[in-house]
């Protein structure tokens, strides 16, 4: 035995060396090591020359020119009904007129040069364009969106129960060049442009952003480095920022040995503030030192510190942090994933005392008070808390996954902090124990359908006011199919907010239930979706809505018809509402 | 150590059932072929049997036709004209590996052919170029990749003809994301949301973000796997108006003692205007508990008193 398998050694010897001579073996890689398969006398790989192959290549990319696919939705819609202009529209108002739906766009132009368009427009202000061109090794991506909507505001009444639509447009795009190789290094220029304006009676603003960064990654021996260094302005016309801000990040990882990693990271930012003498300069690093023990489990240490820039800023702001953590991760197969980390924080702020009766002229004086002004009014005070951060998740077979994750993060005290009114230190304002639970359970059960039930509660505590806000949500949902040509969706969800708030005069709570239903099927005629969804709210705080849409898609003729009825209904104990109905007709063009 | 490798070799079963193509497997798939050699990065032998060579991909779609249209349409398809890259990055071999065996043999064992049980053996094959995107020892930690997902999960490398999604993705990068995350689907249809499309067809209307503005689906470590270490950095990406810097700092946008953004806001959506996580003043007075009675019947900003909520360089109250 020992002998035939020299033998085989050496005939993979030779299959190393490149050749195409006969053999009795291949080796198949197993383990990491080659076993040996016989395959009996003669047997030659197939070869092909180099040239040949680019050759082929090349024929193969002249034939990818014939290829699309080339699609879009064309067509127009109406609003068939539609409140006035002074309702809460909530979100953006229906859109009207032509419109270019879901275009996609793809192929060569020529050999070696990618390109893809998608995108929508719905009218100068409503349009969204993604481009992609690449090469080999170069790459272009670009977003650009431009998005009209509607703004709730107050009346300049006063009136919590008068409303007036403000309007808000965000035109953005974003871009980035890449150039990678496929030994891991990368070097990438990004960029940001947007401008937003908000138009409503109380509140008028114009902002925007102009930003450019450079970033690089390599992988050396076994390190991992990323680079970035951006610059970028932004103004707004609200508050008077006409900023200029540099920055800079680091990021390194190394595998010490196959389960010992080292991870690190620093960043720095400076922002030149215009009126203020000096320039605001904030700064973030941190470390973990992972180590994967064996079966899956991993420890973790971590570190991070930050510095808040708090160099111009004259009333009560925040210095920093320390935080030291540790995180142990469970996950010995794909069925299991335990995680437990903690995390210790220690801020440092500054608190402006306001108790101090010769604050209160500074503070109202004109032109405001610097930080300078106000420095021998500022005391040092610090917070520290502790975060404990759970989550399990679990496959139950093949068809059922269960998770659930747990965070609280308490401060076990926080300063108090001055108050104007009551010209003396009052309670902190901010809650000390914050809370977030989520439990879910995804049950996949084949041809009859998949269920799922989840249910979370976010809860932020203020033990000294012995306040209480708390939200919850529970639901279920269920999709499946009713026959092999239709399948339907439904769910329902109750969400409650409850708020025990010592000092106020009512306490208040807003539950809401929502539904949604929806059938999804295909017939002779084509194919169609109905979808129906509702949030009915009880009580404070809560807002409503009801959307009705049906789309056809027919499958001979490239037309289809979509409908939808929607009606928001503000909350905030408002009467405001609105409600829209509309039918569009498309042409569903198509060259694959 | 050749004494271990003699040892290794044994007499396998022959692929004389080579003929009926990829149904009669007579080499494996056998796993896990990569446990001890996870790292396989460009330059080394790329290929489920050693020695065999590159064949280029007309060899491979002389058999399976099929997969033609589709992948020509894909941005893999690209790598057929990198004249200057080696044949193990080209077309179907730069993630099959080097097909010379599988071509003769017809066997799925002489090839990779992605049907191993371990996620990350996909993972590792995928990374291999992707190193630009994430690396395989990031990849491992990724909570995706911890939940069993592989890029194949929601890639399709081999899409069909007629397939629109961009990345090669199996569906609309929204509703990919929902198909795991459902509840987060939910609040997107809130009174207020991020204007992200959950239902293409039924909410007409332009697209405008995507769920990896925020999430670093490939290389994101914390929770939620998002694209900056702290949510503030995140969203002042697209709003960084609101971060100032102020002279007069609301303490409760400072993410550190304060929570940031999320003390007001609930980033998915919310029923409330503004995304908050409430609706006008109670907002507010969820923190400030003795401001109830403070000019009730009023929101605290909309109605033109404390309008620059998020920090100010004028007033400290925040009027102006």
């Amino acid at each position: 035995m020992r002998i035939r398998a020299a033998i085989s050694c050496v005939l993979s010897w030779l299959c190393l060396a490149g050749t195409a001579r006969a053999a009795e073996w291949i080796y198949v890689y197993e383990n990491g090591v080659p076993v040996g398969y016989s395959v009996g006398a003669g047997f030659e790989f197939l070869q092909v020359d180099p040239a040949d192959i680019a050759q082929a290549n090349r024929a193969l990319i002249n034939e990818l020119t014939t290829y699309g696919p080339y699609r879009a939705d064309v067509g127009a819609t109406a609003r068939l009904k539609d409140s006035d202009g002074s309702g809460i529209r909530g979100k953006g108002k229906l859109p009207e007129g032509f419109f270019v739906h879901d275009l996609a766009v793809r192929g060569l132009l020529t050999p070696g040069d990618w390109k893809e368009v998608n995108g929508d427009y719905f009218g100068p202000d409503r349009f969204y364009v993604e481009l992609d061109k690449s090469g080999p090794h170069w790459n272009w991506d670009s977003t650009t969106f431009s998005r009209a909507d509607s703004l709730l505001a107050l009346a300049p009444s006063g009136s919590s129960t008068s409303y007036v639509a403000g309007a808000r447009t965000r035109y953005q795009t974003d871009f980035v060049w890449r150039r990678g190789s496929f030994e891991g290094g990368a070097f990438n220029i990004r960029g940001r442009v947007y401008e937003r304006r908000t138009r409503s009676p109380l509140e008028t603003g114009d902002s925007s952003l102009r930003w450019v960064e450079g970033s690089w990654r390599t992988v050396e021996h076994g390190w991992g480095l990323r680079g970035a260094v951006s610059a970028g302005a932004y103004s707004a016309t609200q508050g008077g920022l006409d900023d200029t801000v540099l920055a800079g990040r680091l990021a390194a990882n190394h595998w010490l040995t196959p389960s010992l990693g080292v991870f690190g990271d620093a960043q720095m930012s400076t922002t030149d503030v215009v009126g203020e003498s000096t320039d605001v300069i904030k700064s973030s690093m941190g470390g973990a030192l992972v180590w994967d023990i064996a079966g899956g489990m991993t420890l973790s240490g971590t570190a991070r510190s930050y510095s808040g820039g708090g160099q111009i800023a004259a009333n009560s702001h925040l210095l920093g942090y320390d935080d030291l953590g540790a995180r142990l991760e469970l996950h010995p197969s794909t069925a299991v994933d335990v995680s437990a980390s903690y995390r210790r924080r220690n801020a440092s702020a500054e608190r402006l005392r306001l108790e101090d009766d010769a604050v209160r002229a500074l503070l109202f004086a004109d032109p405001p008070a610097t930080r300078d002004d106000l420095a021998p009014f500022k005391t040092p005070t610090s917070a520290d808390s502790d975060r404990y951060d759970v989550r399990a998740a679990f496959h139950l077979g093949r068809n059922v996954l269960v998770s659930a994750s747990r965070y609280v993060e308490d401060f076990s005290a926080l300063p108090a902090v001055g108050n104007l009114t009551a010209a003396q230190p009052v309670d902190p304002y901010f809650p000390d124990l914050r809370q977030q639970d989520d439990l879910r359970l995804a049950w996949d059960m084949g041809a009859l359908g998949s269920l799922t039930l989840q249910s979370s509660e976010y809860a932020r505590r203020n033990r000294a006011r012995e306040s209480e806000y708390r939200m919850t949500r529970r639901g279920a949902s269920f999709t499946g199919p009713l026959t092999d040509r239709l399948s339907w969706r439904a769910g329902a969800t109750k969400s409650e907010r409850n708020a025990d708030l010592l000092g106020t005069t009512q306490d208040w709570q807003g539950d809401s239930w929502s539904y949604d239903l929806g059938l999804y099927g295909r017939s002779s005629l084509g194919l169609y979706r109905l979808n129906w969804s509702s949030v009915a709210p009880e009580g404070r705080s809560h807002s409503g809505s009801t959307t009705l849409g049906l789309e056809l898609r027919l499958q001979r003729v490239p037309v289809y018809v979509s409908g939808w009825w929607r009606q928001w209904n503000g909350g905030l104990g408002g009467s405001g509402s609105t409600s829209d109905a509309g039918v569009g007709v498309g042409w569903h063009f198509s060259i694959r | 150590m050749v004494v271990v490798v003699l040892w290794c070799i044994r007499i396998g079963s022959p692929a004389q059932d080579s003929n009926e193509g990829d149904e009669g497997d007579a080499l494996g798939p056998s796993l896990p072929w990569y446990a001890e050699s996870p790292h396989w990065v460009v330059g080394q032998e790329f290929s489920a049997v050693q020695g065999a060579p590159f064949i280029g991909s007309t060899e491979c779609l002389y058999c399976h036709p099929d997969r033609k249209a589709g992948y020509l349409k894909t941005a893999h398809a690209r790598t057929l004209i990198a004249d200057d890259t080696a044949l193990e990055q080209q077309g179907c071999e730069a993630c099959h590996g080097a097909g010379g065996a599988h071509a003769v043999l017809r066997s799925r064992g002489a090839i990779f052919a992605f049907d191993w049980q371990e996620p990350m053996y996909t993972s590792t094959i995928c990374l291999r170029c992707h190193t630009w995107l994430t690396t395989r020892e990031e990849w491992r930690h990724v909570p995706h990749a911890r939940g069993g997902l592989k890029c194949t999960t929601c890639h399709d490398p081999h899409v069909p003809a007629d397939h629109e999604q961009r990345f090669m993705l199996r569906q609309n990068e929204e509703q990919l994301c929902l198909s795991c995350h459902d509840a987060v689907g939910h609040e997107f249809s809130r009174f207020s949301s991020h204007p992200v499309q959950i239902e293409a067809s039924l909410s007409p209307g332009p697209r405008a973000i995507h769920c990896t503005d925020c999430h670093d689906v490939h290389s994101g470590q914390g929770r939620g796997m998002l694209a900056e270490a702290r949510v503030q950095d995140l969203c002042l990406r697209c709003h960084m108006e609101k971060g100032g810097p102020f002279r007069f700092v609301h303490m409760a946008t400072e993410e550190g003692i304060g929570e940031g953004c999320l003390t007001c806001h609930k980033p998915h959506g919310s029923d409330s205007p503004w995304l908050g996580v409430a609706d006008g003043r109670d907002m507010c007075i969820t923190c400030h508990t003795d401001r109830e009675q403070h000019n009730p019947g009023v929101t605290c900003w909309t109605a033109g008193c404390h309008s620059m909520i998020h920090g100010s360089n004028a007033s400290p109250l925040f009027f102006k």
